[in-house]
């Protein structure tokens, strides 16, 4: 079995440690001898996304969000719906999350026109959202809590799709409606960095897994003792959570 | 009123002792409340050798060089050296070398300052010169992006007296691109050496002010720091006033050329690592900038160890140690690419908070190239603490390393005394972050009280 990862920009979105989820994939499939590639996207890149099994999209400065969105629209946005709406599993994080929306507004009242893949909307705050959150979820028939480090000012509405998550502690999407994240498909938007797959290992194998059985089929993944992960997880929950 | 916020700052001063909380800006806090122009009226008479540093990474070991270097030359500095580097901890510096009439009887200041303290503490200091060092991301929960940190920097400098000077590292894209927008008059330090750069992962891309194309580089010698020129429209780094040239490293210290001029000085110092070569750099540069004579600026170089935390040499239960903070990714790299250079057996003890100081955010952690400095280091044992040891421990275990291995102590006085016991032959090597590191000072004291 081999799982085709492509890194979205590695060179333009970088921020907050995002670079540990390519980490966490590539060491999870290692440890349980899948074989695994790392493509970088760049902004010369003009195939479709047929090659590629599990597509991650991280978070840039403006300047850099600016260069991508640009970018999206007018060289890749086409090929990547196609992929998208055909099964192919996406995550993507804080901005990347965003440009999959159907616009960004900024405090001046402009809109920035986002892919439209997601029926989610980003209106841009006067308030960081700073902090650690925990949220809840129920992905792939699984219930568990998933913490992450969310720091964005957009606030993020859903229209009739899935949010990732119930915010337990933080603002989430938008710090109004308790959501977090929004599911598509299998395209999965958060606000968590922390970097989010380390820190919840549950939520890396539903990615790998669903990456895997579009291209072969049914897919069992090997268990992995994570209970170094559980621990740090667990250390977490019991620091901000209050009982 | 400048009597009154100086004795309500050391009254303040006075009980801090007393209660033994370090009191490194509170007494400034308190004054600052009392009087908001206090650093400005204590500042006042003082009108040669104000130095303000800033940057990411190395203003403390720069501001200590130079300090050095003024005291050696027999001025009277006063110096933030508790790296209290914002406002009030600059206020705190002036209310405790000043009388009880608020009249400070010195003849210099070096302070490092904050970026984002920049704007106001030069529109109060009216420094002679300015040193930027380097920007890289630091505390992002803090201050946003890195563009955005740097803008406000340079606004800050336009508010410059007309004839001081802004010393900035050529090297590093986003500080030089500072002095093609400011009306000072400004001078550069590079490194122009074929020695091998330190591969790290934290490298900021600088696009070319004038055509915004990449960067694209001759040399890296750490980070986004090298020579590095635009391919579409030729711009370039500026050339250096001051460079260093035939550096040499080793666990003992640093050896180099520094070119100046038609001169020629051979610089030896007692410090470790790349990253201080731009630190005594930055140091030297000023200190011929400020007029000082060579054999002096030398001589100061030359006895300068480093303060508390900045490889501070010591022994735990008679086990070797050496201590440095970090409290960024590449200030995180650069140490472990020193300790890997050693060539000797290491265990580490790796100290992670997310109290404020720190930055809330611990997601830096895995901007670091652990995996590089694994792969070509042996390292017997590393024990995880502080507020995110599960954090630190977590990013170990993905960097490759053995989780047998790993001993998780949130407690750093359970911590190191445990590295201390596990250790033989090793070298211990202990990085705390910023908070952590007081607490592993607190442990140091206690130990020496013991004896
Ligand atoms: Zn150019």
């Amino acid at each position: 079995m081999k799982l085709v990862v492509g890194h979205m920009y590695p060179d333009l979105l970088n921020l907050y440690g995002d670079i540990g989820n390519i980490v966490a994939l590539k060491k999870r499939c290692e440890w349980r001898k899948i074989e695994i590639e790392i493509k970088p996207i760049t902004l010369d890149y003009t195939e479709e996304f047929t090659d590629i099994d599990l597509l991650f999209l991280g978070g840039g400065s403006d300047r850099e969000q600016k260069i991508v969105s640009d970018d999206l629209k007018n060289k890749k946005g086409k090929n990547l719906k196609t992929a998208i709406e055909d099964g192919l599993t996406v995550l993507a994080i804080c901005g990347g999350y965003q440009l999959l929306g159907e616009y960004y507004q900024t405090l001046a009242g402009s809109k920035l026109e986002g892919l439209g893949i997601l029926k989610a909307w980003t209106i841009a705050g006067n308030r960081r959202m700073i902090g650690n959150i925990v949220i809840d979820t129920n992905i792939a028939d699984k219930n568990f809590k998933m913490v992450g480090f969310e720091n964005h000012s957009g606030k993020t509405f859903l229209e009739k799709m899935e949010p990732l998550g119930k915010v337990i502690i933080g603002n989430g999407n938008n710090g109004e409606d308790k959501t977090e994240g929004c599911i598509y498909k299998n395209v999965y938007g958060t606000y968590l960095h922390g970097p989010v797959l380390p820190k919840n290992p549950e939520f890396a194998d539903i990615l790998i897994e669903t990456a895997l059985k579009r291209k072969y089929g049914k897919v069992e993944l090997t268990p992995l003792d994570d209970s170094l992960e559980q621990q740090a997880k667990q250390s977490l929950i019991e620091r901000f959570v209050k009982k | 009123m400048k009597f009154l916020g100086v004795n309500i700052g050391k009254l303040i001063n006075i009980s801090c002792k007393i209660t033994g909380k370090g009191g490194t800006s509170l007494p400034g806090k308190i004054a600052l409340k009392y009087d908001s122009k206090l650093i400005e009226k204590l500042i006042g008479p003082i009108k040669n050798n104000k130095v303000i540093i800033t940057g990411t990474n190395g203003k403390t070991t720069t501001s200590g060089l130079i300090a050095s270097i003024l005291t050696t030359a027999g001025k009277s500095v006063v110096h933030n050296k508790e790296g209290a580097n914002m406002k009030t901890g600059i206020a705190t510096a002036l209310i405790k070398s000043s009388n009880f009439l608020g009249n400070l009887q010195k003849d210099a200041t070096v302070f490092e300052v904050d970026e984002a303290n920049m704007p106001i503490v030069i529109e109060d200091v009216k420094p002679n010169i300015v040193v930027i060092t380097n920007f890289f991301r630091d505390q992002l929960d803090r201050y946003g992006e890195l563009d955005t940190t740097v803008e406000k920097v340079k606004k800050a400098l336009l508010n410059l007296p007309q004839d001081s000077i802004v010393l900035l590292n050529a090297d590093e894209p986003f500080t030089a691109s500072i002095g093609d927008e400011i009306k000072s008059k400004v001078f550069y330090y590079g490194i122009e050496d074929n020695i091998e750069g330190i591969n790290s992962s934290s490298f900021e891309q600088k696009y070319c002010p004038i055509c915004a194309h990449k960067y694209e580089y001759k040399k890296i010698y750490y980070g986004q720091l090298g020579d590095y020129y635009c391919p579409n429209c030729g711009k370039k780094r500026p050339n250096p006033n001051f460079k260093a040239t035939n550096i040499f490293l080793n666990e003992d210290g640093i050896n180099f050329n520094l070119y100046y001029k038609d001169k020629i000085f051979t610089v030896k110092s007692r410090l470790i690592g790349l990253y201080n070569v731009y630190n005594l750099l930055a140091a030297i540069s000023a200190g011929i900038l400020l007029n000082i004579d060579f054999s002096t600026i030398l001589k100061a170089i030359e006895s300068y160890w480093p303060i508390e935390g900045r490889l501070q040499k010591t022994k735990i239960k008679s086990k070797r140690t050496i201590i440095n903070l970090i409290k960024n990714p590449i200030g995180f790299e650069s140490t472990l690419n020193m300790l890997s250079q050693f060539n000797k057996p290491l265990n580490l003890l790796i100290s992670i908070n997310d109290n404020y100081a720190d930055g809330r955010d611990v997601s830096w952690l895995w901007d670091v190239n652990l995996e590089s400095f694994l792969s070509k280091t042996k390292v017997n044992y590393i024990v995880t603490s502080g507020l995110r040891a599960e954090d630190m421990a977590v990013r170990l275990k993905y960097a490759g390393f053995d989780i047998k291995k790993i001993k998780i102590i949130n407690s750093i006085e359970k911590a190191l005394d445990t590295i201390a016991d596990l250790t033989e032959e090793e070298l211990i090597a202990v990085l705390p972050n910023y908070t952590s590191l007081y607490d592993v000072s607190k442990y140091l004291k206690l130990q020496e009280a013991k004896k």
